[in-house]
């Protein structure tokens, strides 16, 4: 996403000190010098996100609940970054010590608060107000959310990948984010889950298609595979798969990633993460584009105990469709190989780290002679 | 033409007469009163002017030329 004009980043719109946030003294919130007019002695002191790290003070005199648990919220912490690299790396502490700074370094921007959710844009994309400094209730999707999850989400889901249709939900009831990660979800302090998957209150599609599950419901594939397979499964498009990414500090001083590859494809593999709300044997996986070299700029052999997790990670493809390749006739699935991750498609060195996603021949669902 | 002078004159004594009953000159009270940040953030071509003298200070935030492939 294109940065916005520096103006364009700070101007605030007359019809903003009209609104209830409008009626608040500027410096309440952002610090800084209201009765200077020299810009630069006025900045001095100035907070540009007032709800970063700790939103109490700005937004909790009014938003007290809210604002108590949002900063436990994977978009303030993403803790999950530092469980799963936790779970990969070498135990010395030096390596430790280096692996976290390079994450800070090029990780860590990514993180949200209220205030880049609902007045500006995140920082990663270098900021900027998102209408002219009024406070938007639901975030814009096509800016804040595509912001941070434009490589890969909002894509899927509105369609921008050549050759695949958008998302059902987007195409023909232009459902957001929003519709299905409610406020609730987002706001929400998740505890210590290990992944995002774990997240209490996610987004479930029997929530709002409840009759897939009833007992008498006349769709046979829904009958038969409930419980065995992910919605996923039968109505994702080929999803975004990366390779071999490493990170690094270029000359500058700034910081850089380098991507070997990005392929579209549509991989079923074994369920990682069974729970009781994800029972499915089987789901759809992505390629992570993590490798043992990820952090080798920073420290060699960093990722010591790289196979402790799967390279192929449980996805949740935004690009639903009723109808889609593999669920057109039974053998578009039972029997092809090609759709199920097999020993072949996973490099040497992450064959160990994949064992348990990997589909063996045993597990393969048989092509079916009668249909 | 006397008249005109005349009113000249009161007006100007009522300026004076208000002026030192105020603690400060009435243009500096009515400045401090205005919120700058107001002013100056709700002024399209003040900040347009502002960004080129920040940007000649700082430069235009870049980065770096060695990313490569999807992020």
């Amino acid at each position: 996403m294109a940065p916005l004009e520096p103006y364009e980043k700070v101007y605030v719109s007359k019809a903003f000190l009209d609104t209830e946030h409008g009626q608040l003294e500027c410096d309440a919130c952002h610090g800084g010098n209201p009765n200077d007019s020299n810009w630069q002695t006025a900045h001095k002191g100035v907070v540009k996100d007032p709800t970063f790290p700790d939103p109490s003070d700005a937004c909790g005199s009014c938003h007290k609940e809210i604002a108590a648990t949002a900063p436990q919220s994977l978009h303030y912490t993403l803790a999950t970054f530092d469980r799963i690299i936790h779970q990969r790396i070498s135990q010395a502490d030096t390596t430790r010590e280096k692996v976290m700074a390079a994450k800070e370094k090029h990780c860590a921007q990514c993180h949200a608060s209220c205030g880049q959710c609902h007045v500006s844009r995140p920082n990663y994309v270098r900021g900027g107000l998102l209408a002219k400094h009024i406070f938007k209730k639901s975030p814009l999707m096509d800016v804040t959310c595509a912001s941070c999850h434009g490589g890969r989400v909002f894509g899927e889901y509105t369609g921008l990948n050549d050759k695949y249709a958008p998302d059902v939900h987007f195409e023909k009831e232009e459902m957001t984010c929003m519709a299905c990660h409610q406020a609730i979800e987002m706001h929400a302090d998740p505890g210590e889950v290990p992944t995002r998957f774990n997240v209490p209150r996610r987004p479930d599609c029997l929530r709002c298609h409840p009759q897939v599950q009833a007992e008498n419901t006349p769709n046979e594939a829904h009958r038969l595979h409930l419980q065995k397979l992910a919605c996923q499964v039968c109505h994702a498009q080929e999803n975004k798969n990366c390779f071999s990414c490493h990170v690094g500090t270029d000359q500058k001083g700034l910081p850089y990633y380098k991507c070997k590859q990005t392929v579209m494809l549509l991989k079923i593999g074994l369920n990682p993460l069974k729970t009781t709300e994800r029972p499915y044997d089987y789901v759809v996986l992505r390629h992570s584009p993590t490798n043992p070299e990820l952090f080798d700029f920073y420290v060699k052999n960093a990722l010591s105990r790289f196979d402790n997790l799967p390279t192929w990670k449980l996805d949740t493809p935004h690009n639903i469709r009723r109808i889609t390749k593999q669920n057109q006739s039974c053998n578009n699935c039972h029997g092809n190989q090609a759709l199920f991750l097999k020993p072949a498609d996973v490099a040497s060195w992450e064959l160990s780290a994949n064992a348990m996603v990997i589909v063996p021949d045993s597990r393969m669902p048989k092509e079916l002679i009668d249909r | 033409m006397k008249r005109y002078i005349k009113w000249l004159i009161l007006s100007g004594a009522l300026f004076l007469g208000i002026s030192a009953l105020s603690d400060k000159p009435l243009a500096t009270a009515d400045c401090a009163s205005e919120n700058q940040c107001v002013k100056c953030h709700t002024n399209v071509k003040g900040l347009i002017r502002l960004g080129w003298e920040i940007e000649k200070i700082k430069g235009k935030p870049t980065a770096s030329q060695e990313i490569a492939g999807e992020g």
